[in-house]
């Protein structure tokens, strides 16, 4: 996990599945829990243009 | 020569013979329903055989052919149907307990293209549940002891143990490839949307594909061009006197993550396609693949998560544990990290298609292992997620065995709406492999 950011993340998602289901099943959940919180640090460190628009279906031209 | 018997005839041959009318549907069902007897105890590639409602349509159908009604390139032809896809009146369980009774009134746009094309929905197939990780009980017909991939575990099990000729799948991630290539049949995953995925229960809207199994590329033809919104089936069908291909070798990630069995066996597969005239050249990875697994993995989880929110309120105990993570870890994820995600996946297909400029198509081994040991996990599906990210047409072709006997695929990449031109390049590489075996316990 990304340094701090990254445990603050994780330690909140954990937090919050604690808060829903309960504590044993965010344990059962962590390891999901924190690749998806790993998938939003890199996203959101990937560097995009202003130009790079949401993903459209392709169209048959 | 050895007779072929009715089982192993491509659905090309069946379908002229039952035209001929030297092929009668209702003897080809029979003899499927014989194998399946045989076979699925030890394969468990189904999770309801219609055989009522098959021999039904079987015994239309050859009244139809002997009257001289041919409906389709399918009149006949029993087809296995993954059991996401609504099957009017065929229970459809999405392989949870929360569908177990199930029973749709109507057929998904992809089962009512087959019926219109003459085929008979032989039954429904074992998937992963809700078409993610969560193993079926599904064995692989090369050795039991394997998984045979998933999420379309029943359908890629069921042809190559030769108890239907062809079965429909989807993809999320890896869902069509990765099984296909495990049991040594041919899969493809056309262009996104290019099959309807109308009343197939989704796992994630934006990456979903329908595809399907066959035994040979030029099946993959014929069912795609029974299947494509955008049909032309006679462009599909591929004419094999096409020149050699040049093909783009990606290696980076791909040659990292693969075991070794796996990247020698791809190796000798191309050096095998070199000999045979393709040119390989080799195309470096789009700047972009290294955010592609986690970009796929946030639009994933948050598509499924807002499939899932509704029975996940009061039914959340019914949930395995890897769909349940998918879907608690979806909740969580902001609506700005989704966009990005689909921002990457913008600029990912962009980069992926400008790869493709110089050769005809691009190729990788199927999967980073052969089948794994055990039912516990269906593999991994980092070989085939990018391109469900890019929605671009995939075939993978079965190429040989590792040393324990298990098969090995080559992936074929290609832009949007190429399938015509992916089935040539697919067609002439499995003249090359030559592949042709079928599991040693299943003849």
């Amino acid at each position: 996990m990304k340094g701090e950011r990254g445990k603050d993340l994780v330690e909140a998602f954990l937090a919050i599945a604690s808060q829903r289901w309960g504590e044993e099943e965010a344990n059962v959940l962590r390891s999901a829990l924190e690749r998806t919180a790993e998938a939003i640090m890199d996203v959101e460190d990937f560097e995009l243009d202003l130009s790079d628009e949401p993903w459209r279906p392709p169209r048959k031209a | 020569m050895r007779v072929l018997e009715a089982h192993e005839l491509t659905i090309s041959n069946a379908s002229n013979l039952i035209a001929a009318g030297d092929l009668s549907p209702v003897d080809l069902l029979e003899t499927f329903l014989k194998r399946i007897d045989w076979l699925e105890p030890k394969i468990d590639a189904w999770v309801t055989i219609d055989r009522e409602g098959a021999l039904k349509a079987s015994e239309m159908l050859e009244v139809e052919a002997e009257e001289g009604t041919i409906r389709g390139p399918l009149h006949g032809i029993p087809i296995g149907v993954k059991d996401i896809f609504y099957t009017k009146g065929l229970r459809t369980t999405m392989g949870s307990p929360i569908y177990r009774d199930f029973v749709p009134a109507h057929d998904a746009a992809a089962v009512a293209k087959l019926r219109e094309a003459g085929a008979i929905i032989l039954g429904k197939t074992e998937n992963t549940e809700f078409a993610l990780s969560d193993p079926a009980p599904t064995r692989n017909p090369w050795n039991k002891e394997h998984t045979p991939g998933g999420s379309s575990s029943g359908s890629a099990a069921a042809v190559s143990s030769g108890m239907c000729p062809s079965a429909l799948g989807t993809q999320t991630g890896g869902s069509v490839i990765r099984p296909a290539s495990f049991c040594g049949v041919v899969g493809m995953k056309p262009t996104y949307d290019l099959i309807s995925r109308k009343d197939v229960y989704p796992l994630s809207w934006s990456l979903d594909h329908v595809g399907f199994f066959t035994k040979t590329v030029e099946d993959a033809a014929l069912m795609l061009g029974v299947l494509s919104e955008v049909g032309e089936p006679q462009g599909l069908k591929p004419s094999g006197d096409i020149a050699p291909p040049r093909l783009g070798l990606l290696r980076g990630f791909f040659e990292e993550h693969a075991d070794e069995e796996v990247w020698n066996g791809f190796v000798d597969a191309v050096e095998r396609l070199k000999d045979a005239g393709a040119e390989v050249a080799e195309i470096p990875l789009p700047p972009s693949f290294g955010v592609v697994h986690v970009a796929h993995r946030l639009i994933m989880a948050s598509e499924a998560a807002s499939v899932h929110q509704d029975n996940f309120r009061t039914r959340r105990d019914e949930y395995r544990v890897g769909i349940r993570g998918l879907v608690s870890s979806g909740l969580l994820v902001p609506a700005s990290a989704y966009v990005r995600a689909q921002r990457i996946r913008g600029r990912y297909i962009r980069e992926a298609d400008a790869a493709l400029k110089s050769v005809d198509c691009l190729v990788t081994p199927s999967a980073p292992t052969p089948a794994l040991l055990g039912l516990d996990s269906t593999g991994d599906p980092a070989f085939n997620a990018p391109w469900s990210l890019c929605g671009f047409p995939t075939v993978t072709v079965p190429s040989g065995l590792t040393r324990g006997g298990l098969p090995l695929g080559m992936q074929l990449i290609d832009g949007h709406f190429r399938e015509a031109h992916l089935l040539e390049i697919a067609h002439w590489c499995e003249a090359v492999f030559g592949f042709g075996k079928a599991p040693q316990d299943t003849v």
